[in-house]
């Protein structure tokens, strides 16, 4: 019965989110880059799922972000568990419930390529980066980017990074992250404020 | 003077070999002693064959630390993986236990080295008993430990549990030297270790600390 339901209503869901290539890849690209310019804090929940596709299994995080130009990120995890990720420029601490450990930004390569996916991510400036292969697909609701990774380390991990923006471009609603092995991490972010005042108290790294 | 560092060290020397050598003799001997197979009815086991367990992960390798999810599920008879992926969705290692056999069925490209691949396995396999269901062990008993099962190969392993046969300790020694102590806590209501804190003694010292997420 449960098949019978999937298969009668899976091409409508589908349908709803159908996407066609972009016709004029410039306006798209210029919308993402005001976005980008006029954007100078972010602030928003997010819910993360990891799907583990052999495992059939989810592991669904919450918590919240908070992105101030030039390169401040708070990025906080409240559930399942208490973790917090802070960049400041070169400087990046991670803090879970046991340890506080930090990190000099250009002494940890890998460090580096994770704190260079997330701030162009949160900003939407991943496309202009030439270690992907972007295309750009839209439909009623909004926009989707599909990043396919070019460089080597990149390549290893990620099979393709999907970036999606409202019609109106005005920041990235959804984001998602699919492994070689089909594994597939998404960010929804909700309760989105756009150029609030922050105070870069909170991206101290002490 | 300059004799002094080298008694120091002689003393030290004396007094870890007597913690050890104690360590162990407390498992040496026994006044009762019972051969059984371990089942599920002897231990309860830590990995459910209903459902994935996950646990919040730490793991300290020298002065390394990694934190995460581990989902420990059995997806068959035979087959049992131990997945570790990071607060940020990144997945550390994949590792499958099958047949008996441990098999890294990805690495994270940065962690793969094939001796901390290799400890990491040894480790997951001794706190998740995916080796000990079927083995022939003693059941034991003594004054100081009331009920500890012993296994025997290359190195001297200890399950010690309590009254309602749930594990609460494990000990591995080699060569007379503890090598992994394994402490578990246990939770009745839900029948599931809610704790798992495993201990590697030796040169390269790991800690690994497994909290159960309940969903």
């Amino acid at each position: 019965m449960k098949n019978l339901f999937l298969l009668l209503f899976l091409p409508i869901i589908s349908l709803s989110q159908n996407f066609k290539p972009v016709k004029d890849t410039a306006v798209l690209k210029q919308k993402i880059e005001n976005m980008s310019k006029t954007t100078v804090s972010i602030e928003s929940d997010f819910v993360q799922e990891k799907n583990l596709s052999m495992l059939s299994e989810k592991i669904i995080s919450k918590g919240h972000f908070v992105f101030k130009k030039e390169n401040l990120l708070r990025w906080e995890y409240t559930t399942p568990s208490k973790y917090l990720i802070i960049i400041n420029k070169e400087k990046v601490m991670i803090k879970d419930e046991k340890k506080t450990n930090k990190y000099d930004m250009n002494s940890n390569k890998v460090f580096k390529e994770i704190n260079d996916i997330m701030l162009s991510c949160v900003q939407g400036t991943i496309f202009k980066s030439n270690k992907f292969k972007t295309s750009y697909f839209e439909n009623e609701k909004g926009y989707k980017l599909e990043l396919i990774p070019q460089v080597k380390n990149m390549k290893e991990t990620f099979k393709k990074i999907n970036l999606y923006f409202d019609k109106n471009v005005t920041s990235v609603s959804k984001m998602e992250m699919i492994e070689n092995n089909d594994d597939l991490t998404s960010l929804d972010f909700t309760n989105k404020k756009l150029n609030a005042p922050i105070a870069e108290t909170i991206f101290i790294v002490k | 003077m300059h004799q002094l560092p080298k008694l120091y060290l002689l003393l030290s020397s004396l007094i870890c070999l007597l913690f050890s050598s104690c360590a162990i003799s407390k498992y040496k001997h026994s006044s009762s002693s019972k051969q059984v197979v371990i089942s599920e009815n002897e231990i309860s086991p830590v990995i459910s064959k209903e459902k994935a367990t996950k646990y919040k992960g730490t793991i300290d390798v020298l002065k390394n630390h990694l934190s995460g999810i581990v989902i420990i599920k059995q997806t068959d008879s035979v087959t049992t993986h131990i997945i570790f992926v990071t607060e940020i969705g990144m997945k550390m290692f994949d590792f499958e236990w099958k047949n008996n056999v441990m098999n890294p069925i990805y690495v994270f490209e940065p962690i793969n080295k094939k001796s901390l691949i290799a400890a990491l396995s040894e480790n997951f396999k001794q706190m998740l008993l995916l080796d000990v269901f079927g083995k022939h062990s003693n059941l034991l008993s003594n004054q100081k430990v009331k009920s500890f099962y012993s296994l025997t190969d290359a190195k001297h392993r200890f399950l010690i549990t309590d009254s309602s046969k749930t594990l609460i300790l494990q000990k591995v020694f080699h060569r007379n030297k503890r090598d992994r102590f394994i402490n578990y806590t246990f939770d009745a209501q839900t029948k599931s270790y809610t704790q798992i804190k495993s201990t590697q003694f030796g040169w390269v010292k790991i800690n690994i600390e497994l909290n159960i997420i309940n969903e």
